[in-house]
């Protein structure tokens, strides 16, 4: 009997063992706080009021809070147009840009980008991705959307 | 009896690998801090930075096992955005466009061994640049990767 036990016994402990060990193996980033939109409030009640809206021909924020367990290499910013068929001297607006600053390759970042809209680009839904790619070779996306419209009373 | 005792010796010596083996990836989970609230801190919040003047940036910065490197930024507010690490808000301006927006960036590795350190970093103000609300941002990174941020409202003025 006991001849059965000892190798059940030993298989379960190096079961335990790889388990426990194997938490090191390194996670992929976590993105969390997506804001993106033109961030403007006269009144700073509601900072966030034009979330998720931005204007032709002024800057918008994309921002986000990002947890990695191993440095972050780079960020990436892409933003693209959804079903948009722009009018005459209009662009379905395209942008992408791989951020490496110093501020960004660390393990916790708060990504702050600040970024012009062209005066041409085409009014209507907008897609975001920002795409955290950290040393361990790990990446992670993650998406949010916004309209493009022209400022009220302007 | 004598098999049961060979028995435990072998489950202690896999415990001891198991503990030898798993320690090694000891984390450090404590970030690094830094701020300008102290005396002797610069900039302060609401400080008026002067066109064509030039300024020395104080933070003390600390950390637990090691520092590692800064970042300072500066960037222009004129759209009233907000940080999350930001030490006070001052009475802004009314919103405006950028037209010659400062924006200014500095790296550098911080002395290697330090937990605890007063960081200085040059600051010049050009001439033709916009003036109102902007935000100086600071941050430090640990040997480990952690970051700390600091966000300082200031104003460039005439």
């Amino acid at each position: 009997m006991k001849t059965i036990f000892k190798p059940i016994f030993f298989s379960l402990l190096t079961t335990i063992l790889f388990i426990s060990c194997t938490d090191d193996e390194i996670q992929p980033p976590v993105i969390s706080n997506v804001e993106v939109g033109a961030v403007h409030d006269e009144e700073a009640e509601d900072v966030h009021a034009d979330e998720g809206i931005a204007h032709p021909g002024e800057s918008m924020h994309v921002g986000a809070d990002i947890l990695a367990f191993a440095r972050i290499e780079s960020i990436t910013v892409n933003i693209h147009s959804v079903e948009i068929t722009p009018a005459a001297g209009e662009v379905a607006w395209e942008f992408e840009e791989v951020y490496t600053d110093a501020k960004y390759q660390v393990l916790n970042a708060e990504l702050h980008e600040d970024i012009m809209v062209p005066e041409n680009a085409a009014l209507g839904e907008y897609h975001v991705y920002i795409i955290v790619v950290d040393e361990a070779g790990n990446s992670t996306r993650a998406e949010a959307h916004f309209d493009l419209v022209v400022e009220e009373g302007v | 009896m004598k098999s049961y005792n060979q028995w435990s010796r072998l489950l202690l010596g896999f415990f001891a690998l198991a503990l030898v083996s798993c320690t090694e990836t000891e984390i450090d989970e404590e970030k690094p801090t830094i701020t300008v609230n102290y005396s002797g801190g610069f900039p302060q919040t609401c400080e008026n930075l002067s066109r064509g003047q030039s300024y020395t940036i104080k933070a003390k910065v600390a950390d637990n096992l090691g520092l590692a490197s800064y970042s300072v930024e500066m960037h222009h507010n004129f759209d009233h955005h907000t940080h999350d690490d930001q030490e006070g808000v001052c009475e802004l301006a009314p919103i405006t466009t950028a037209i010659n927006p400062l924006n200014f960036t500095e790296s550098d590795q911080l002395p290697e061994g330090l937990t605890s350190y007063e960081m200085l970093v040059d600051l010049v103000i050009p001439d033709g640049v916009d003036t109102g609300d902007y935000h100086l941002a600071l941050f430090v990174t640990d040997v480990t990767g952690w970051q700390a941020r600091t966000s300082v409202d200031v104003k460039i003025v005439e």
